[in-house]
Formats: C-alpha cells, structure tokens, sequence
C-alpha cells in the first residue's frame, strides 16, 4: 500500500502560506443581470442581421404573440438566475428560484399540449427540410450565449451540476426560442417543438451527460 | 440568520479574502476538525474521512471566492462538504461497480505471476500514474520524482504556486484511493 505521505496540518499549512488574493464575490444577480441583458440583445442583433420574419409589424401587435414572447421571456430571465445561483455552492441561500423556470416550462408545455388536444393547436410532424434553417439559427443564437454560460459556471463552484445543466439548457431553449420567433414565419407548434426548441434541448441534453465533469472544479 | 452571519468562521473568511493568512491558517484549521467530526460517522473508514478532509480544505481553497460574507459561512461549507463527499463515494465504489480483478482471473495471473517479485507492483504504480490528467501527471513526476521543487514547477508550468500544490495533493489523494481500490479488489 502506498505511504500515506500527506497530512492535513501540512495541507492547512501549504494552502495557508501563499494565499492568493481574492477579488471580492460581486454580487450574483447583477452579473446575471447583465449577462441576461447581453445574451437577450446578441439574439435581437442577430435577429435584426439575418432578418425579422416577413409578419413581424402584424406579430407585435398581435396579443397572443406578445403574451407568449413575455412569459418565455421571463422563464429566461429566471433560468439565467438560477444558472448564477447553482454557480456558487450554497446556491447563495437562494434556492428556491430554481423551482420558478422548472414550474413555469411545465406550464408552458402542458399549456401547449392542452391546446393542442383541444384542438386550438394542430400538432403535426413536420418535415426535416422545412426546419434546417432553424436548426442553424439555433446554433446562431445559442452558440455563443451557451459558450459565455459555461464559462462563467466554471469559473464558479457548482456543487449541483445536474441542475445547472439543466437551467442552462432551459435558458438555452428559451433564448433560441425567442430569437427563432422574430426570425421564423412559421407558427405551426409542431415546427416550433422540432426545429426551435428540441435543437436546444439536444443540447442541454449533451451538458446534462457531462455536467460532471464540464463543471468540475 | 443573524446569528449564523456573527459566526467567527464568518469573520475569518472574510479576513482570508482580505489576505490574512493566519485567519486562513485558523478557519481551515477548525474547518478541518468541523469537518471530520460531521463526516466521521457515516464513512466505514477513517482513512476515508482523512481524504474528504483534505479534499473539502482544498475546495474551500479553490472556491473562497464564490463565498459572500453576507451570507453565512456553515450553509456554503457544508454544501461542499456533502458534495464532495458524494463525489469521493462515487469515485470510490466506481470501479467496483465494473467488477474487479480477482487473483484466479487470467489477466492478472497474465500480468503478475509471470513477472518478478513486485514488478506488478510498479506495473499498477505506473498504470495509475499513466492514468492521470497530463497536467497532474507532469506536475506530479517532476516534484515525487524528478525532485524540483514547487516553485520551479510552478515557473515552468506558467502557474502559481497555490494552484501547483493544490494539484499534487489532489493527485497524491486520487492515487492513494486507486491503489486501495485496487489492492481492495485483488484480494480474494
């Protein structure tokens, strides 16, 4: 058996002797903020370059879209806190917040799925070529929000990295959901759950897989 | 809550942050004790407590700077106390879970009883360090091994001398727990 070489006063007394300095913790939500401010305007940007959906002046003022835009928007935005909130270890005593964005993409989806049923919502299986475009929108769009996410994650302490996966897969999802809305023209759900937001979701899937170790520390 | 922000770990961290290093030095000190004792009476082995010791001082070490000195210090360290205990479990009974090697099995017999006395031995030593992250297995030869000294590593490997340390005791501990497990599973 291998020596036991190490013991922990020599650990205390290594660690202690050169102790880096420390920037002070900024506060987590103003950070988020901001990043929800950047990522929000980088899809609008990309949006605006690419171009809006040809119906785009009929669409705001049409109140079903902006509801819809509204509440994913706030998912968003909720989502993005919890992503800085699972960043530190003890989810800065702030917890509770991650249950909104789950509550409220349940609600989206039963409210989808509920609408569909009652018929108000013709469900069908689109095609795979009248999605590529999207598809690649997603990747436009999330791409590099999801790259600064799990940088930033990284740079934190997670000690929950299943649901942090989790939570940027829905800020994920919900950011490629609202900029593929203003690109798109399509309001077939079918369209939008195949080729807006299942994309993203294969995504958050893949960070799910290995969120253990993509957020080691 | 009031009472857990007045806590003198608190005020330590808060020091620590600040660059003091004898309240760094205390608050791991009576982390350490803290940690053993509310860890001792689930683990089978006191070895075990000793390694999720070391290893929770050197998460609290990595992430000082994720803690907020407004809000209190037990609830962040014992965050990392659980996980990192979940993840030396789960590290620990991974292999197991893949069945391991017995002394009837043909790759061992292959492997040791051809070879001289304590070869396989170094075979496992060598395997297992074989098996380390190249950064960790760079850092931890050059010191265990080829003998320079951690502020030589730290310069040639462009990294501080905190981050140098903090990876050889990371790699001593993940070593030693492989060769128990390994020993473990080789015993019939």
């Amino acid at each position: 058996m291998m020596e036991k070489t190490l013991s922990t006063d020599q650990l205390i007394a290594d660690l202690s002797t050169d102790l880096p300095p420390r920037t002070a913790p900024k506060a987590v939500f103003s950070a988020a903020f901001r990043d929800a401010h950047l990522y929000a305007l980088f899809a609008l940007a990309l949006s605006a370059v690419i171009g809006f959906r040809e119906d785009i002046a009929l669409k705001i003022h049409d109140p079903r879209f902006i509801g819809e835009m509204v509440y994913v928007l706030i998912l968003y935005g909720f989502s993005l806190l919890s992503v800085a909130v699972l960043s530190v270890p003890d989810g800065a005593g702030r917890l509770w917040l991650c249950r909104i964005p789950y509550l409220m993409a349940f609600l989206f989806v039963a409210a989808v799925l509920f609408m569909a049923a009652d018929g108000a919502l013709p469900l069908h299986f689109p095609l795979a070529a009248e999605g590529i475009k999207c598809v690649i929108g997603n990747v436009l769009i999330g791409g590099l929000p999801l790259a600064l996410m799990t940088w930033r994650a990284r740079r934190g302490a997670s000690t929950r990295p299943y649901a942090l996966a989790a939570m940027s897969a829905l800020t994920l999802m919900s950011l490629c959901y609202m900029g593929l809305r203003l690109l798109c023209v399509s309001d077939d759900p079918g369209h939008i759950l195949f080729f807006h937001v299942m994309p993203a979701a294969a995504a958050g899937a893949v960070l799910g897989v290995i969120a253990r170790r993509i957020y080691a520390w | 809550m009031t009472e857990d922000l007045n806590d003198p770990w608190t005020a330590l961290a808060q020091a620590a942050q600040n660059g003091d290093k004898r309240s760094y030095e205390k608050l791991l000190a009576e982390i350490a004790l803290f940690v053993k004792k509310s860890i001792a009476g689930s683990l089978a082995s006191p070895d075990w407590v000793e390694d999720i010791t070391q290893e929770v001082l050197i998460s609290v070490h990595k992430s000082l700077h994720t803690y907020s000195p407004d809000r209190a210090f037990k609830p962040w360290l014992m965050a990392i106390v659980q996980f990192r205990r979940t993840d030396f479990l789960r590290r620990h009974y991974a292999p197991s879970r893949q069945g391991g090697v017995t002394l009837d099995h043909p790759d061992f017999i292959a492997a040791h009883v051809t070879k001289p006395e304590y070869a396989g031995e170094y075979k496992d030593v060598e395997r297992l360090i074989g098996a380390l992250p190249r950064k960790q297995k760079d850092i931890f030869l050059k010191i265990r091994i080829q003998g320079h000294s951690i502020a030589e590593v730290a310069s040639q490997m462009k990294m501080s001398e905190s981050a140098v340390k903090v990876s050889l005791h990371r790699t001593l501990i993940r070593l030693r727990a492989q060769f128990e497990g390994h020993n473990e599973r080789i015993t019939p």
